[in-house]
């Protein structure tokens, strides 16, 4: 580049009133922007009011930010990874403000049975793209009136509500006044709704629509209307996939809460659809027919496959000989190549959303061995059960596996609670020596030995950037052999020449093999220098357990910390001291995460201040966080460390796993967003 | 038409500027309008830029000219600013608005994004007052009105949205 002439004094400079002025430019500096700033702007002057307010109504959702302390009277909101109660109740508000600003919504998610009525009500957010609503139909309190259809209905509105409930619903009987104006209303809105992208009913209150929505005024007024779905989250029975799939041609993601092909089997093929999410078991044979017509299907989820032995449970009362005839949906010969006519399926993502509770080992032997095999280019897999050959038949046929993750329903890790899963060991250490594209690894569940590690070959993913999985088999010197490494360890202090009595040097001897076998666990997971997560332990989730806690007796103390009975601590943990060689893991400088719930850690003081510098990006800390029901750490300990790592850094939050595992469960799954 | 020819551009004051074809490129105005009428062997005019940002403009297009990921490298909103960028946009304010009029103009989206991004990092966790300081804003709201954008927009101290 050469410039050919001196150049002249600029001219005067534009004002920041200009640059935010220029619509096109508006919206690219308020993507970067959390709603707290947006609210900033619009309070700084009028023209940043007229230029921010679209973008500040944006998007609303109301359980998060101030909107749950203002719209939800007996709720809690969510703050920091906890829910917290709050005492408010302003409908005239909500239904003021969305009168003057619903029109610049475009995505709305709703969960308070406030916004829901008034946004049906006032009908003024008719330019929603995404309409998410997850809320109870029923409003409570004990004064109801039995619903009729109202008198006021315009002609228009009663042309378009024209054959929604089916035949033989009796209105006065299913619905109290208030839910069933809430329903027609909520009808209106979605059919004025001019170009809707995603809509979500949640499964427990849609699941009503089966029996009271007619299937042809579903048809009309959801899907013909809606053409432009591209995502669809419903419960509606009554119509099958096929019906789905062919009449909305740009549906992209669907999830339902039955088996959409139980009844009628794709036969034939539907590019389209990427994602498929069934919150219920399907058969073998359903599995296949899906991955043979939907053959751009990226992630499909189910709760787990049906097997044989589930099927012979379910219908023992079929006569043997008729068993594998008749209704297809029967035949449970689980093999899927031979059904996939020997081409392998390209999906990229298979998760089942709840395998551990039922303990399927045929499940899993069928997963292993004839699923795996089909699916080469599977870059991620959920499955929250342990088998001892899914790890190597994981590394063998899925190369290209990027994340493995446990499901998000994982309650608890211990073994006392978790009396159907199978409890191997080491299985999946395969995946971390085979996978060398694996990013993910979130595998709290499974659990592997120091020593097994060590005598086995380095792992191959040098670009992990997600490691979650208790590490186990640590030995360390009971009481009585650490009071005679003490006592050496002064005699030594005193002179190096001083003999050791035998036992003495025994223990030292010990105590070194123990410390070397730190050493290199620590120089192994060290060696994952992309890690940004690094999570040793998981707490135990039982909200029931968790309240009973406060008042019950069921905590005791182990090691100067507070555990629940019969939860933790893990054993036979890292000890994560510095006397240990935590030092070792300061090549992880891009850690954002450091999780240690539950391990039988000695992290004290001079741990906290290693790793407060050591860390410069720590933003979470799982391990001395509050306890959600008692408002601060369980333990005098865990309050004196967290106090401590609140001094050094204040940015670093102390977060529990309830926050997180409520948010997972809360927004479906994390592969599906 | 060679990539490696050579274009000859013009800023507002006359400053005549001699880029390679492919750094030119890198501005979807001047890529479409040289696809379109080919090369004209003339300087072509930027009356809207000025010498200095034109300058920085190609510094910036310069420096990315490798980068295979140049068109879809900003868009994920919450992916950090790499060390370079990052030094890049420490200018003044007026320059930094130039830039952004600039990259608009010339429709360089990564430059765009950048530079908004820039902008909007200036706002993050700041409260109406800071803002007002740090953007040279005049508060032109009336008391009354200030309440009612608070009110409808938060309720007290609370955000909403």
């Amino acid at each position: 580049m050469n410039a050919q002439t001196s150049s002249l004094p600029m001219a005067k400079a534009p004002s920041a009133d200009r640059v935010v002025g220029l619509p096109e430019l508006q919206t690219q500096i308020a993507a970067h922007l959390t709603p707290p700033d947006l609210y900033a702007c619009v309070q700084t002057s009028r023209l940043w009011n007229e230029v921010f307010i679209p973008s500040l109504w944006h998007t609303i959702h109301d359980r998060l930010y101030g909107w749950p302390s203002m719209v939800d009277p007996y709720g809690y909101y969510h703050k920091d990874g906890w829910w917290c109660p709050h005492h408010r109740k302003t409908p005239d508000w909500t239904r003021q403000v969305m009168q003057k600003h619903g029109h610049h919504i475009r995505h709305l998610s709703i969960f308070s049975w406030i916004v829901s009525s008034v946004v049906t009500d006032i009908g003024d957010c008719r330019r929603l793209k995404t309409l998410w609503i997850d809320i109870p139909w029923s409003q409570g309190g004990s004064k109801k009136e039995a619903a009729v259809w109202p008198e006021s209905l315009t002609s228009e509105e009663r042309e378009i509500l024209e054959g929604l409930l089916q035949e033989d619903v009796q209105l006065c009987k299913e619905f109290d006044s208030a839910t069933w104006r809430m329903i027609w209303q909520l009808w209106l809105l979605i059919f004025r709704i001019s170009a809707l992208c995603d809509l979500r009913l949640s499964a427990l209150e849609s699941r009503k629509l089966d029996r009271i929505i007619s299937p042809a005024f579903f048809r009309r007024a959801l899907l013909v209307h809606h053409r432009t779905l591209t995502s669809l989250r419903i419960d509606y029975k009554q119509l099958d996939l096929v019906e789905y799939l062919e009449i909305l041609p740009n549906l992209r993601r669907l999830y339902t809460g039955y088996d959409p092909v139980e009844d009628r089997p794709l036969d034939k093929t539907y590019p389209h659809l990427r994602t498929l999410v069934i919150e219920k078991s399907i058969s073998g044979i359903a599995f296949h027919n899906l991955l043979k017509y939907l053959p751009n299907l990226e992630h499909l989820g189910v709760m787990y496959l049906l097997t044989m032995l589930d099927h012979i449970n379910y219908d023992q009362d079929k006569e043997d000989d008729t068993f594998f005839e008749g209704d297809w949906k029967w035949k449970t010969d689980f093999t899927v190549s031979p059904l996939l006519d020997g081409i392998p399926s390209r999906l990229s993502g298979l998760h089942f959303l709840d395998v551990c509770q039922y303990g399927q080992s045929e499940f899993m032997t069928e997963v292993a061995f004839d699923v795996l095999p089909s699916l080469p280019f599977l870059t991620e897999l959920t499955i929250d059960a342990s088998y001892p050959d899914l790890g190597p038949m994981l590394a063998k046929y899925c190369k290209l596996l990027q994340v493995f993750r446990n499901s998000d329903f994982v309650e608890t890790i211990h073994p006392n609670k978790l009396k159907k899963m199978m409890a191997e060991v080491n299985e999946m250490n395969e995946l971390l020596e085979n996978c060398p594209y694996l990013r993910i690894f979130d595998a709290i569940v499974h659990r592997i030995e120091a020593n097994h590690l060590l005598g086995r070959p380095p792992w191959l993913c040098k670009d992990l950037e997600f490691f979650r999985c208790q590490l186990i088999g640590f030995q360390r010197l009971n009481s009585d052999e650490e009071e005679i490494y003490d006592e050496a360890i002064q005699i030594l202090k005193t002179s190096e020449n001083s003999s050791l009595l035998e036992e003495q040097q025994r223990v030292i001897n010990k105590h070194r093999q123990f410390r070397e076998q730190h050493h290199q666990v620590y120089d192994r997971l060290a060696s994952l220098t992309k890690l940004t997560t690094l999570d040793l332990g998981h707490e135990y989730l039982n909200r029931d357990d968790l309240e009973y806690s406060i008042y019950g007796n069921n905590r005791y103390s182990y090691g100067g910390r507070t555990y629940l009975v019969g939860h933790g601590p893990i054993l036979e943990t890292m000890e994560l001291s510095l006397a240990s060689g935590l030092d070792r893991l300061g090549a992880l400088e891009k850690l954002e995460v450091f999780g240690f719930t539950g391990v039988d850690h000695r992290i004290q003081e001079p741990e906290l201040e290693w790793m407060a510098k050591a860390w410069p990006r720590l933003t979470v800390m799982r391990g001395i966080h509050y306890n959600l029901y008692i408002g601060k750490p369980e333990d005098a300990v865990t309050a004196e460390l967290q106090k401590k790592m609140l001094t050094l850094r204040p940015d670093v939050k102390h977060k529990a796993w309830y926050g997180v595992y409520r948010e997972c469960v809360g927004r479906l799954f994390r592969f599906a967003e | 038409m060679s990539a490696h020819s050579q274009i000859l551009l013009t800023s507002s004051e006359g400053t005549e500027f001699i880029i390679d074809r492919d750094i030119a490129d890198k501005s979807m105005l001047l890529k479409c309008m040289l696809e379109d009428i080919g090369e004209i062997g003339q300087a072509v005019p930027l009356p809207n830029v000025s010498g200095p940002i034109l300058t920085k403009v190609i510094e910036y297009c310069t420096h990315h000219r490798d980068d295979p990921n140049f068109l879809s490298a900003n868009d994920d909103v919450a992916a950090e600013i790499d060390e370079w960028d990052l030094e890049y946009c420490k200018v003044d304010q007026g320059t930094l608005y130039e830039l952004i009029l600039a990259a608009n103009y010339l429709d360089i989206k990564p430059l765009m994004d950048l530079t908004c991004k820039t902008v909007a990092n200036m706002i993050k966790a700041k409260s109406p007052e800071e803002i007002r300081k740090t953007f040279n804003i005049t508060n032109d709201f009336t008391p009354e009105e200030e309440d009612q954008v608070r009110r409808e927009n938060g309720k007290g101290s609370r955000r909403l949205s």
